[in-house]
């Protein structure tokens, strides 16, 4: 009993004596390691987001200094018929690629989800698209879409004879082909989230289904969908921050035309800044596009959320 | 057993059915890189849009490659590309690893505020700040140069945040034996904790090397000189003024692609676990 009191004693002291040390000596260990990313940040990061608030007020030509206007360039995009045009094709291209992003790469993840010999190189190849530089498959696609390309080919071969679409040169064409391109380059990486959330799916429910006699298609309907309710919300959050973001596809592809057609706001921005130095214009209507995917995410994360309490 | 062999041939047509669906759908996504390198291979005899197109290069010839090689600066974008690589993947995984480490091992004031900051940074726009960004690296001097192509990207909060998990996956026992060892803060990190995550240290290197070689708006908005461009940006500038030239063009593509592809191909199961950490995270 005596030697085991002692033992805590002496434990106690050691104990307040590395309390006091503590207390003595500042831990500068931690910043240390933290610095040179807290600088990066604020500088790269954090400095540029404050400083647009204040630029998207002002008329700033980058050689002369900015001048605060008020909400003169906020008015200007009310009135700029380009803008509209930007940002109603960005909403297209969000209608039109973000559900080919949810529904395809999930049948990609279902073929692919299986051990049969092979199955490794065929889920290689379809995630292929997504470590190649989107410049590169841009200007392959451009060749693809040509009159006498292969799409127009693949579509003779299908028995439609009338498949001489200059895709690219067409108004109503162009803004759908580039989606697709998209859409192909992005799909293997949809299918592995898909395929990490397919795997996480309970194995005895899929057995107790199968003993119920349950359908594949009732099983995939009842069971494997609303177990991945979570990767759906992240599948829909990530497609839609890609796609309204839009801009090197449609920068190779046609540059924004024919006649503005696949302008997105993002490409508008980069020539209304880079090309026209409108500076002060170019950062408010940054302004506004991240205002539109902060809402788009907080409707997406809503809507995940509101369907799991449900359940 | 009359009935077995019928079920294997259900089986076997069953399965020879999936095979067929996987190879079609595989054509899809390799189809047009099939194109692009016939296209390269194809002599200047040979139409690029033929109909029925042709997938084979009757002959073969490899003039495209070489003029892709000689006639346009491909071998200078490709080493600009590759010094680009050895910089920041090394710098970003280095500064990653260093400003993870405090906020998952140790104690002190301001920590949660501090993670919580960097962790914002990943919502912070970037189509918003993009044009104060620039500003900003121009009022440092930095346009045309490779420091204002690099620092803005060295660090960032996914990555960040995916290194931390890694590191509070390691029992702490790990640690404490160290430093009553005797090692210092630095030693403790740098040769007991840092090798034990390698794995995300792998997957995060092969995200780096993809992006930085992918790259594309920042560097097209910072660079000038087009002795400074990446191999991204100079394609991009070819395709304007090369664009006519189909085969020439693929040619230079097909040499874009093949560095990204091979590393693609040795490392591909880095990818999947990098994914899906950074699911499970």
């Amino acid at each position: 009993m005596a030697v085991h009191q002692v033992e805590t004693n002496i434990h106690q002291k050691v104990k307040v004596s590395i309390k006091q040390k503590k207390k003595k000596k500042f831990n500068y260990v931690p910043y240390v390691f933290l610095l040179p990313a807290i600088v990066l940040l604020l500088v790269f990061e954090y400095l540029p987001t404050i400083n647009a608030f204040y630029y998207s007020f002002t008329e700033y030509h980058i050689l002369s200094p900015a001048e605060w206007t008020g909400l003169q360039n906020y008015k200007m995009m009310m009135e700029d018929e380009k803008f509209w045009i930007a940002l109603g094709n960005s909403m297209k291209y969000f209608v039109i690629t973000v559900p080919m992003l949810i529904t395809l790469p999930l049948f990609l993840a279902i073929l692919v989800n299986r051990t049969i010999k092979g199955i490794t190189l065929f889920r290689v190849i379809y995630y292929l698209p997504v470590v190649t530089a989107m410049v590169a498959v841009a200007i392959v696609w451009k060749y693809l879409y040509h009159p006498t390309g292969l799409i127009n080919a693949a579509l003779h071969g299908m028995g439609w004879d009338h498949a001489n679409i200059n895709w690219l040169l067409n108004k109503k064409t162009a803004l759908p082909a580039v989606s697709m391109l998209e859409a192909w380059k992005a799909a293997g990486f949809y299918m592995l989230i898909y395929l990490a959330g397919l795997q996480t799916v309970s194995k005895e429910l899929i057995e107790a289904a199968k003993i119920d006699g349950a359908s594949k298609v009732r099983i995939l309907w009842h069971v494997y969908l609303p177990q991945l309710r979570p990767v759906f919300a992240v599948t829909v959050v990530m497609a839609t921050l890609g796609t309204v973001q839009m801009f090197t596809s449609i920068y190779v592809m046609t540059g924004g035309g024919p006649l503005d057609s696949t302008m997105s706001l993002p490409l508008y921005i980069y020539q209304k800044a880079f090309v026209e130095f409108d500076m002060g214009y170019a950062t408010a209507m940054g302004m506004v596009l991240w205002l539109i995917l902060m809402v788009l995410t907080i409707i997406n994360y809503k809507l995940s959320r509101g369907g799991q309490s449900i359940q | 057993m009359i009935k077995r062999p019928k079920t294997n041939w259900m089986k076997i047509s069953k399965l020879a059915l999936l095979y067929l669906l996987l190879i079609g759908v595989a054509c899809i996504f390799i189809g047009p890189f099939l194109w692009l390198l016939s296209t390269a291979f194809k002599s200047n005899s040979q139409d690029v849009f033929s109909f029925p197109p042709s997938f084979i290069p009757k002959p073969a010839v490899i003039d495209h490659f070489i003029e892709a090689w000689t006639a346009i600066p491909f071998p200078r974008y490709l080493l600009n590309s590759f010094l680009l690589i050895i910089i920041m993947v090394p710098a970003h995984i280095f500064l990653t690893a260093l400003t993870a480490y405090p906020l998952a091992r140790m104690n002190f004031p301001g920590r949660n505020f501090i993670f919580y900051a960097i962790i914002a940074t990943m919502f912070l726009p970037e189509e918003g700040k993009l044009v104060p960004l620039y500003i900003i690296v121009e009022k440092l001097g930095l346009v045309d140069s490779w420091w204002g192509l690099i620092l803005p990207g060295l660090v960032g909060g996914f990555s960040i945040f995916l290194m931390r998990q890694s590191y509070l996956a390691i029992p702490k026992e790990i640690e404490e034996a160290a430093i009553i060892d005797g090692c210092g803060p630095f030693r403790v990190w740098w040769s007991i904790i840092l090798p034990l995550t390698r794995p995300t240290l792998a997957a995060l290197s092969v995200f780096a090397f993809i992006s930085v070689w992918n790259s594309f708006m920042w560097p097209l908005i910072i660079l000038k000189d087009d002795s400074l461009f990446p191999i991204s940006l100079g394609l991009a500038y070819l395709s304007g003024t090369f664009g006519t030239d189909v085969k020439t063009m693929a040619a230079g593509v097909v040499i874009s692609l093949v560095p990204v592809i091979i590393f693609y191909i040795a490392m591909q199961r880095h990818f999947v676990s990098g994914l899906q950490g950074s699911i499970k995270g």
